[in-house]
């Protein structure tokens, strides 16, 4: 591998770590709030593809993108709604059953809506434009990926840190009962984050699929798996744990998939989750979290 | 004279807490002793640390002469330390008899394919016919098929007392035992716990907050503040000690 | 006198669980003789005592011992490939491996079906006690992620072209040789499910589900529960890993895509709807989601009424409707359609007895 070559990989690298970036930080924000592991996250990001579709056939892109981040965001909520609120009280296995319900449901739905046959993604004018960077050569997509996942890191972080909600999500993850005996809105917070980590799910699916090009009913559920255990490599909960976790596994892959053992980019996932709770179970960033009480 | 339990020095931290700072106390074989305290005073602390649940930053803890500050909780269960908890841990689901059954597994050799295949169901057997009696004798024997959590809480309370006594413990812990009891329960219970200390052999470490119960029973007693030990003594030289009344009236002027 | 009764009850119970196997095997042996006819019939039920093997299997470590394992599938797939690489017939092997040939250690070696189930289900039992070290003793929280992941490692690996002289790579094997009768595969299952039953009602089984309840309570009483938790996950994936090797014969032909993760959620579908922690439950739970599928398999068809086509009738409807049957049961009925209860002729005795306990305890009280 020359330099070139490498920093071709790097940047491919990168730009897929964005988009698992943009998806660890829907786990990480639910896990820690509700200790609960979002298995149907991975699937709101592959409907998110779907919205996609079928909005841009029948409006202009721009809309079509803001139809497909609203549509998604509404269904991170109903989601929580329908299927996660009723088991506040439940043991927590039941939620997590519940999770692979909705995940089940939305894959099923999805066959049978559009079929298991990969449908194409549309071409966002622009966004595959080749751009050359001496003897690089990439699209804008692949550039635009990490700048826009870390201007909305930079964003959520504000809003986690700076503002009234998002100091109630704090507090809520922190200890959830104090918190509503404090008059924090329970719901409200949660509801808040899930809508939270849906609008990134969806940000991340527009610029993942439009790199990928189809989209089928199971295409969430793998990158979903994946970006769980970023989170969990970057320390659950943390924001900036999830953005460098989802970094590391997205370049990881790339490389090794650039050397030619891709059958083995996807266990590699797996690996990285064992050793981590081997080594350092709380992931990377996880004690700081513990340390801001 | 031989002591059951010791603690030399004994400081647990959690982060830039405190929660109990060189805490030295003994128990003697055959005593009951209590320790007594305000809320949060790190009492249900120390019995976390002497059960290995928590580990003790620095000192010791030695039971029959021996450290078990490394052990874990299953093992210092195993050694003859039995406990019962502030806000009973029953096993929820199972039976009154299967609560108790679990107990006495310990003190069983059986392995998978024993168990499973009835290799030796004599143990099994022994097994059920020792939890029989042990529930003859505590009076439960009658809810044998009830739901753990479907009994009256001072029954809860008794079967965890019969599920600690099960591991056939020389050293039984037993946290605020009284708690939620009415004034005759509470009467009962002092002789109840008398009862099983001479009838097991016991030794008792209680905490407790029914001052009735304490005075009563205990033949020394440990009183910690903030997480440090501030008085001990016998019972009536803890009533008169100006220490402890000013740790008690202090806690009163707050609430 | 109490303990005769408590003979008594054993007695009743085993005779009727004995009745239940007697008339199984002679309604089996007739569907046996009437192949032809009962084909369709013998497979659905081949299918639903190989889903009761692995669906009791997931219950003994979700169910009874309160861990979330979502590795199914890929045990079940160790057992399968161990199985099947073990016993299809070494004329049939050129054949099977066309492709790349056969590795030369194992061109010649078979083993009779029984040792090759028990094989099959050691290797899955070796994996899981590899993953659980790790997991279990930190943070089991993350046993169903770990799980689910090594899952599709697994098949990742089956299927890569490193492995092709072992499983053929993404060829799959076939001429696996099937059960013989549907007997043959109702020994088999019994077997597994009988010894699963008497697992998870001896002292092994109390403490797994000691732990179940209460992680602190349980080693307050002696129990180290990281020990409890591997071996109850190891267990379970023993008997994954042989229902596994089931199915291969079952199927007779496999690859990797057999064992993608819906199997598993086949799987938990059926452990949910049965109840969580109810044996029995696992075991008619199998019978009806497998039953069920065939019987709405009309709803994956188009439907024409009056000339006009039905619009919700066509391919994977069946499936939308078993997920919404199983979120309707997650969110409404927790304990699983038995209610977590056991369904044997205890259920209807324990009334009358607790009606006496009553009494009993009534007269105690003061």
């Amino acid at each position: 591998m020359n330099i070139n070559q490498f920093l071709q990989h790097a940047l491919t690298g990168i730009s897929v770590g964005g988009c698992y970036a943009l998806i660890a930080i829907g786990y990480t924000l639910v896990y820690g709030i509700l200790r609960l592991i979002n298995f149907a996250h991975g699937d709101i990001f592959m409907i998110a593809g779907y919205f996609m579709i079928f909005s841009f056939a029948v409006m202009p892109f721009p809309i079509a993108i803001l139809v497909t981040l609203v549509a998604t965001t509404v269904l991170g909520i109903l989601i929580e709604k329908f299927a996660y609120s009723p088991l506040r009280q439940a043991p927590r296995m039941s939620v997590m059953i519940s999770a692979i319900g909705v995940s089940y449901l939305l894959q099923n739905l999805a066959t049978y809506l559009f079929t298991a046959l990969p449908k194409a993604y549309p071409a966002i004018p622009g966004l595959k434009q080749v751009i050359k960077i001496g003897d690089i050569s990439t699209s804008l997509v692949t550039i635009l990926t990490p700048v826009i996942t870390i201007l909305l890191v930079v964003l959520l972080l504000w809003l986690v840190n700076k503002t009234k909600i998002g100091m109630a999500m704090r507090a809520v993850s922190r200890d959830y009962e104090a918190a509503s005996l404090m008059g924090i809105k329970l719901n409200k917070t949660i509801s808040f984050t899930f809508a939270i980590g849906s609008l990134l799910a969806a940000i991340g699916s527009i610029l993942y699929f439009t790199d990928r090009m189809t989209v089928f009913p199971f295409s969430g559920s793998l990158p979903g798996l994946k970006c769980f255990v970023a989170a969990v490599f970057g320390g659950i909960g943390s924001i900036p744990g999830a953005l460098l976790g989802g970094f590391f596994i997205g370049i990881c892959e790339t490389i090794i998939k650039a050397v030619g053992l891709s059958t083995f980019s996807d266990a590699f996932t797996f690996i990285v989750l064992i050793v981590m709770l081997l080594i350092k179970p709380t992931g990377l960033f996880g004690e700081k979290n513990i340390d801001k009480v | 004279m031989s002591n059951v339990l010791k603690l030399t020095d004994m400081s647990i931290q959690f982060g830039g807490l405190k929660a109990i700072d060189s805490l030295g106390l003994e128990v003697n074989k055959g005593e009951i002793v209590a320790i007594i305290g305000p809320n949060g005073a790190g009492k249900t602390t120390a019995f976390n640390c002497i059960t290995g649940i928590y580990r003790p930053t620095s000192g010791n803890i030695e039971y029959l002469g021996k450290s078990i500050i490394k052990e874990e909780p299953e093992d210092i269960t195993k050694r003859g330390i039995a406990r019962t908890f502030q806000n009973i841990r029953l096993f929820k689901n199972l039976s009154v008899f299967e609560n108790v059954l679990i107990a006495v597994h310990l003190r069983y050799n059986d392995n998978i394919f024993t168990s499973a295949l009835r290799i030796n169901h004599r143990q099994e057997n022994d097994m059920r016919e020792e939890v029989k009696r042990l529930l003859e004798s505590q009076d439960l024997y009658k809810y044998r098929y009830d739901i753990a959590s479907s009994l009256p809480y001072g029954i809860q309370r008794r079967l965890e007392i019969a599920r600690a006594l099960a591991t056939k413990p020389t050293l039984l812990l037993l946290d605020e035992p009284a708690a939620g009891m009415n004034p005759q329960e509470t009467k009962e219970l002092t002789s109840y716990i008398k009862k099983i200390r001479d009838e097991f052999g016991l030794t008792i470490l209680l905490i407790e907050h029914h001052m009735d119960l304490v005075m009563d029973i205990s033949e020394r007693i440990y009183v910690i503040d903030f997480g440090k030990l501030i008085a001990k003594g016998s019972p009536s030289e803890i009533q008169n000690n100006p220490k402890v009344i000013e740790a008690y009236l202090g806690v009163e002027e707050d609430a | 006198m109490n303990k005769m009764k408590f003979k008594d009850k054993i007695n009743i119970d085993l005779l009727i669980y004995i009745a239940i196997i007697v008339v199984s095997v002679i309604v089996l042996m007739y569907l046996d003789m009437n192949k032809f006819e009962y084909n369709y019939a013998i497979s659905i039920i081949e299918k639903s005592l190989v889903y009761a093997v692995v669906a009791l299997s997931m219950n003994i470590v979700t169910g009874f011992t309160g861990l979330f394992s979502l590795g199914q599938a890929g045990f079940m797939a160790l057992g399968a490939y161990t199985t099947a690489i073990l016993t299809i017939p070494v004329a049939a092997r050129p054949n099977v491996y066309y492709m790349n040939g056969i590795l030369p250690a194992l061109e010649n070696v078979v083993v009779p079906i029984p040792v090759a189930l028990i094989l099959g289900g050691l290797v899955a039992a070796l994996f899981a006690a590899l993953i659980g070290i790790p997991v279990l003793k930190l943070k089991s929280d993350y046993l169903a992620i770990a799980t689910l992941g090594f899952s599709e490692i697994i098949r990742a690996v089956i299927a890569s072209p490193m492995m092709d002289k072992i499983t053929n790579g993404s060829y799959g094997l076939k001429s696996i040789p099937g059960f013989k009768s549907s007997i043959e595969c109702f020994v088999f299952s019994l077997v597994c499910i009988v010894l699963m039953i008497l697992i998870i009602n001896s002292s092994t089984g109390r403490d797994f589900k000691a732990v179940r309840e209460d992680e602190i309570a349980a080693r307050s009483v002696g129990i180290n529960i990281f020990k409890t938790k591997q071996l109850s996950f190891i267990v379970s994936s023993f008997f994954t890993g042989v229902g596994g090797g089931l199915l291969a014969m079952f199927m007779r032909s496999i690859d990797s895509k057999t064992f993608q993760i819906t199997l598993t959620y086949d799987i938990l579908l059926i452990v949910v709807l049965g109840g969580i922690g109810s044996i029995t439950g696992s075991i008619v739970g199998a019978f009806f989601v497998t039953a069920g599928k065939e019987i709405l398999r009309f709803f994956d068809e188009p439907l024409v009424i009056a000339g006009t086509e039905v619009p919700l009738f066509k391919p994977g409807f069946r499936m939308v409707i078993f997920s919404i049957l199983l979120m309707v049961v997650v969110l409404f009925f927790r304990k699983g359609l038995l209610g977590g209860k056991e369904l044997s002729v205890k259920v209807f005795k324990k009334h009358s007895r607790k009606k006496n306990e009553d009494n009993v305890s009534e007269g105690g009280k003061e």
